[in-house]
């Protein structure tokens, strides 16, 4: 449907407004506010769809302008079908109201239906809605601010079913609830975690199955094993039992050895008895001779030692007599050298002595001096004290304000004469001048009054603030005052007199009269004076201060201390009272001093170093004449040692006899030895048998531990009872575990695999039917400057659910019409709707009612959505889906955001509508 | 004259994993019902003794319970029971041999056969066992025999457990024996265990002595070529036939009329449990109605049946919604039932279709399904095929 005419009257403001001959495209149909472009909208809803000519609907019954004369009337012209329609319905529940569908013929306007409800009914059966705000003109009506698009579950039923007749079906409602039970189902397995009631996770059946498979299958492995272990022990068994028979062969054999070699061994035992013996014999005989020969041989050593040691004791005695008459020597030189010593420290002493006459001097010459520098101080502190007394008392006898001070008394007369300017200001002057002598009696502003002889042609004048009271004789009293008093003036002479009196004290106390002028410059020519003696008084006292920072006090105790010491000093040195205090002989007097010390101190070194070299000595002596002594009396006792050794080790005779014996007891007994030899197995038989022993030992081990060995195989078979049934039950339970999982897998794969079935059709069902729109949106939002996307998105309905940017990841996939600016979704918002209403309108051109659209947009982006809307209007029936022409309504107050739509027809609403009174 | 039950193989303790443990237990319980059938036919027959040829359990490492509860079912018997160690439960130290009750010194009834050594039963029979040591063995057990000192009786028994030679691809550890055994050995009967199929072997002159007994108890559903249960035997030729038994509980009873007389060999069923495995080609809801039905109502003891059943054939996705009440049957009334329906497939009608997917994207997927588990050798066909079946259960509970 397109519209064609439309007649308004009495509708709201609006008194009459014409429109005819409206085209297809676009139209811009622009006024201020408050014109009534809203309110051409509703009419035009209201007339088409949305009431009855006798609606009691309180949007129709405000339409009814306050005059109330006239019932409003609304005619609209439009096209559907090939034909062309008019409707004109008056508002009115009288006689007046009505409706008329009419249809054109040619150039007449044919009735087509009377009755009014049947015209209304008709001319919505001709638009295909119901409601204005239904079918198509859900999406291409937008009242004022309407940005956002409808929700896809509040998509009007009408205009999905002319959508699914055009573009396809897209979801059925079957197909919902199936995928929602099937998800219902899927979450058995695939809920992406899951969590018990205890807060753990809870795995899905398969995962659980799987846990469960595999405890199955350790159980299982581990009874396995055990019956491996026991065929394994099974095995060992037998091989220990053939191990076992074979052990007890080699132990019989090793035993029955051991027999025979005991028996010859017992054979040879008295043979080898007498050998042994005549072994024994000849040791004994053999250790015999070794230990004669050894006592001879020691008898012969203790002789030639104890000669050694008598020669040696000679020599040592000799050598301590030589050492004591050394000794001796020595201890003359050092008592020598021990007295030169003593005579030089003496000297050394009596020489220090006279140092204590020449400090007595010293410490005079040090008083005398610093007693008379003292003297010098006294005299200039006396005088600086002097000339500062002199300057108080100048002070003292001129006085002057500090600077504070001063200022505030030139403050006190700027303020006294702004006051008194004020007052003379507001004054009133009485001026009187008699024509002849005349006493009056005068009292103003409350003073005293005043008697006052005015003389002929003498003028008097008097001020005057709030009244006056005048008595002339002859004439009576005259009283003239203010007709209410001015406060400001009583309070200003009050402040005036306050500060007037302020100044003269302040004055005065300087000696200075306050009634002249200049009193302030003297007492500013003061203050001047005053700091310039300050600054005079302040020198002197530093300079007192840095003579004697103490006090002159102190500087005069000083001095009598100083002279105090000097009466100690010369009473114990009575003969330094007559020496000139001079430090030339003081310094020479020291140099005599410390020139004879210093041959002293060199004399006595030479001594201590004498004497120190001579004890040293002495002590050499001493201790070489001690060690001869030590020597002698080792040597002494070595010797005495040796005497009495060589008496223990007896006569040489007797120890060459005993010597002798021995040597032949020995030949004897080797010769017994050699008649008593044994043969070589004679000699093995011993050893055979202790090796037979030793076999015998280990084979009879080997075998005990085979047979412990045995022992526990055999207990390792007894304990395996049952084992067949645990392994019959583990693997029983490990294939029911198996079964159930493979069950479960089945299931669970099935419904995966049904479910990514339906997400990939319901995927490609949307893409098939949507993508023509997709396409033709995300054409528009490129040239209106949104290149970030790469897909307009639909799911189940025929609105999309957002945008996927070029660049979106699986996490972020898609963004929301409504997470963009709400300029750029009322943008985005209006391309839906106008790719929407294109192929709808592909068989019949559609009308497009924006009230005040794209306020939001930014000037670069209006211009080329106006491009859009243009592109819209036009249409493009060679589109993959085709789209038809589009009639688009604009009303706006601001006619030039739209001149650049070229081709569009503008309407000034302002010129045409004719407003009620 | 003689008569005796000679039975091999009963594998009491048996290994059964590939069902469920409550399941497990039950075949294990059946086999000692059918070791108390085989007392009961004994002593209904008046045998004299009872031969046990080998693996009367299934391992020497059977429970203590086993071990007791055959102990005293077999000493408890009305007739002298011999049992030979077989290779499953071979006479080794630590064994069930060598624990209480089995090595109690004066048994009633029972007798174990520990030693290659003549044993005599009463006065006129010679009993030549030939225990089982180890598992494997390249001997052949019954070699001793013929150095055997000659006893005076006129019976002349052998008992053995082994593969008897009879083809030359037998594993050579397998405890051989010769297939001249009885005629060389000069035995009136050898009664053999070992393996599970009965067998009886006529000698060159026709008569027929040496004889395998079967199984007392089936352990298989028969009409496969594998075992099901996780059983396998301890010998190194595992797939043999021989292993196989006949889906049956048998055992023989031998009567030998006088010394050298041909015996006379008779089977004799004592099994208790019935191993059935069946297919069946379904092609409407009818079919399947009818199976169900037969299943729930018309098979005898169920309780004692294992029932496999093999479903094959093509069925619209409605009837495939009642394979559940299917399963629900054979869990309910059989002690064991097992539903393979891979060999079923769904084929949804057009209305079928229509009614659950309508046009929109069901339709598409349920597509896609269709000609995903058409394909059998896709891979996923079977997820596809449970998918398929999933669509159609969900997109019912919806529209309902």
């Amino acid at each position: 449907m397109i519209l064609r005419g439309l007649l308004l009257e009495h509708w709201c403001c609006i008194a009459r407004l014409e429109l005819a001959d409206l085209p297809l495209g676009v139209l811009v149909l622009h006024a201020p506010n408050r014109t009534g472009k809203s309110s051409l909208v509703k009419a035009l809803r209201s007339c088409l769809y949305d009431h009855d000519h006798d609606t009691t609907r309180q949007e129709v019954l405000q339409a009814i302008p306050w005059t109330g004369k006239h019932a409003p009337r609304v005619t609209v012209t439009f096209e559907t079908g090939g034909q062309v329609y008019r409707i004109t319905k008056v508002y009115s529940r009288k006689k007046d109201g009505g409706a008329l569908l009419e249809r054109r013929s040619g150039e007449r306007w044919l009735e087509h239906l009377r009755e009014p409800k049947e015209a209304a009914r008709e001319t919505r059966k001709l638009l295909g809605a119901d409601k204005s705000d239904a079918s198509l003109n859900q999406l291409l009506w937008l009242d004022q601010g309407q940005v956002h698009l409808p929700q896809v579950r509040k998509l009007d039923a009408t205009l999905e079913k002319r959508l699914e007749e055009v573009l396809g079906t897209l979801v059925t409602g079957r197909d919902l609830e199936f995928k929602k039970a099937l998800d219902k189902r899927c979450d058995r397995w695939f809920t992406p975690r899951r969590h018990d009631h205890r807060g753990g996770v809870n795995p899905s059946p398969v995962t659980r199955l799987e846990q469960k498979r595999a405890e199955r299958q350790r159980d299982k492995e581990a009874l396995e094993k055990q019956y491996r272990d026991l065929e394994q022990a099974i095995n060992d068994l037998e091989r220990c039992d053939i191990q076992q028979g074979e052990m007890r062969k080699h132990v019989r054999e090793a035993r029955d050895e051991l027999t025979l070699l005991l028996k010859e061994r017992e054979h040879s035992q008295a043979r080898r008895q007498e050998h042994l013996q005549a072994r024994r014999d000849e040791e004994a005989a053999q250790q015999e001779t070794k230990n004669a020969q050894a006592r001879w041989q020691q008898r012969i050593e203790a002789r030639e030692r104890y000669q050694a040691h008598e020669t040696d004791l000679t020599r040592r005695e000799a050598e301590v007599k030589t050492a004591q008459e050394k000794l001796e020597r020595f201890e003359e030189v050092y008592q020598q050298q021990v007295a030169a010593l003593g005579t030089a420290r003496l000297a050394e002493e009596t020489h220090a002595r006279t140092w204590d006459d020449i400090e007595d001097r010293r410490k005079l010459l040090e008083l005398t001096t610093r007693s008379d520098a003292l003297q010098k101080t006294l005299q200039r502190i006396t005088r600086l004290e002097q000339e500062s007394k002199r300057l108080n008392e100048q002070m003292q006898s001129y006085p002057a304000p500090d600077k504070v001070e001063l200022e505030k008394l030139r403050a006190n007369r700027r303020q006294a004469q702004a006051l008194r300017a004020q007052l003379q200001a507001a004054e009133l002057v009485l001026g009187i001048t008699p024509s002849q002598a005349t006493r009056l009696r005068l009292s103003r502003d409350g003073q005293a009054a005043e008697e006052v002889d005015l003389s002929p042609g003498e003028k008097k004048t008097w001020p005057l603030r709030q009244r006056v009271s005048l008595e002339v004789a002859g004439l009576g009293r005259i009283d003239l005052a203010r007709r209410q008093e001015n406060t400001d003036l009583e309070r200003c002479a009050r402040q005036l007199a306050d500060l007037d009196r302020v100044f003269a004290e302040r004055i005065q106390a300087y000696q200075e009269t306050p009634q002249e002028e200049s009193c302030l410059d003297r007492l500013a020519e003061r203050l001047f004076q005053q700091e310039a003696w300050l600054r005079e008084l302040e020198q002197l006292r530093r300079q007192l201060g840095e003579l004697a920072p103490q006090g002159t006090g102190a500087k005069q105790h000083e001095r009598l201390q100083l002279e105090r010491e000097r009466r100690l000093i010369l009473q114990r040195r009575p003969e330094l009272a007559s020496w000139p205090p001079s430090p030339g002989d003081c310094e020479q007097r020291v140099s005599a001093f410390q020139l004879r010390a210093r041959e002293l101190e060199r004399q006595r070194k030479t001594w201590e170093a004498q004497e120190n070299q001579a004890h040293k000595a002495l002590q050499q002596a001493q201790r070489e004449c001690q060690r001869c002594q030590e020597n002698l009396t080792d040597c002494r006792a070595t010797a005495r040692a040796a005497q009495q050794e060589l008496q223990r080790l007896g006569g040489e005779e007797a120890l060459k006899g005993e010597l002798l014996r021995a040597e032949a007891a020995l030949k004897c007994a080797r010769q017994r030895l050699a008649e008593t030899e044994l043969t070589e197995a004679e000699k093995s038989v011993e050893e055979r048998c202790r090796s037979a022993e030793t076999v015998l030992e280990q084979r009879e081990d080997r075998l005990r531990r085979l047979e412990q060995q045995m022992a526990e195989l055999r207990g390792r078979l007894h304990g395996s009872e049952g084992l067949h049934q645990k392994r019959n039950e583990a693997a029983s339970a490990l294939t029911e575990v198996e079964q159930a999982l493979e069950q479960e897998r089945l299931e669970a794969e099935a419904h995966k695999h049904l479910r990514e079935l339906f997400e990939n059709y319901r995927e490609s069902q949307v893409h098939r039917v949507m993508g023509p729109i997709s396409g033709r949106v995300l054409q528009w939002a490129r040239h209106l400057g949104l290149s970030e996307y790469e897909q307009v998105c639909f799911s189940d309905g025929f609105l999309p659910d957002g945008l996927l940017r070029c660049d979106g990841t699986a996490e972020t996939p898609l963004v929301p019409l409504s997470e963009e600016s709400y300029g750029t979704e009322e943008q985005l918002g209006l391309l839906v709707r106008l790719a929407l209403g294109g192929v709808l309108a592909r068989t019949e051109p559609a009308l497009a009612i924006l009230d005040d659209p794209l306020a939001h947009a930014d000037p670069a982006k209006h211009r080329r959505i106006l491009e859009i809307l243009k592109m819209a209007a036009e249409g493009n029936q060679s589109a993959e889906a085709p789209a038809g022409p589009l009639q688009i309504l604009i009303l706006t107050c601001h006619p030039d955001r739209f001149d650049h739509l070229t081709g569009a027809r503008h309407i000034n609403l302002a010129e045409l509508i004719q407003r009620e009174p | 004259m003689i008569s005796f039950f000679h039975a091999a193989d009963l594998h009491l303790g048996l290994r059964v994993t590939r069902f469920s443990g409550d399941c497990a237990d039950k075949i294990r319980g059946a086999r000692f019902r059918a070791l108390d059938n085989l007392i009961k036919l004994a002593q209904e027959r008046q045998a004299q003794f009872l031969l046990i040829a080998g693996d009367l359990f299934d391992d020497l490492s059977v429970d203590g319970i086993t071990a007791e509860r055959a102990f005293h079912i077999l000493d408890a018997a009305p007739l002298p029971v011999y049992v030979l160690p077989g290779n499953h439960d071979p006479l080794l130290p630590g064994g069930v041999w060598d624990r209480k009750p089995w090595n109690t010194p004066s048994p009633r009834q029972v007798r174990l056969l520990r030693e290659a050594e003549p044993v005599m039963i009463g006065r006129h029979v010679s009993l030549f066992p030939c225990p089982v040591l180890r598992k494997t063995s390249l001997q052949d057990p019954t070699a001793w025999i013929g150095q055997a000192p000659v006893q005076g009786a006129d019976f002349r028994i052998g008992i053995a457990h082994g593969s008897l030679k009879i083809h030359e691809d037998l594993p050579p550890d397998d405890h051989l024996i010769s297939r001249t055994a009885a005629r060389d050995l000069k035995l009136d009967y050898l009664a053999l265990g070992h393996w599970h199929r009965r067998q009886i072997f006529r000698d060159a002159d026709g008569v027929a002595r040496t004889a395998y007994s079967g199984v007392h108890e089936p352990m298989r559903f028969g009409g496969s070529q594998g075992f099901q249960t996780g059983w396998h035997p301890y010998s190194s030729g595992t797939t043999r036939n021989e292993f196989l038994d006949a889906g049956v509980g048998e055992i023989l009873w031998v009567r030998i009329d006088h010394p050298g007389a041909p015996p006379e060999i008779t089977s004799e069923e004592v099994g208790h449990l019935t191993w059935c495995e069946e297919e069946r080609a379904l092609v409407s809801e009818d079919d399947l109605s009818q199976l169900i039905a037969e299943v729930a109502v018309k098979r005898q003891l169920p309780e004692r049946q294992l029932l496999r059943l093999k479903l094959t054939g093509v069925l619209d996705a409605g009837a495939m919604l009642r394979l559940d009440e299917l399963r629900q049957v054979l869990k309910e009334r059989y002690l064991l039932g097992l539903l393979d329906t891979s060999g079923l497939h769904v084929q949804p009608r057009e209305e079928e279709i229509r009614a659950v997917a309508g046009q929109g994207v069901l339709r598409h997927v349920l597509e896609h399904l269709l000609k995903e588990s058409g394909d059998p050798k896709t891979e996923g066909s079977k997820v596809a095929e449970r998918a398929l079946v999933l669509l159609y259960q969900i997109a019912k509970e919806v529209s309902s």
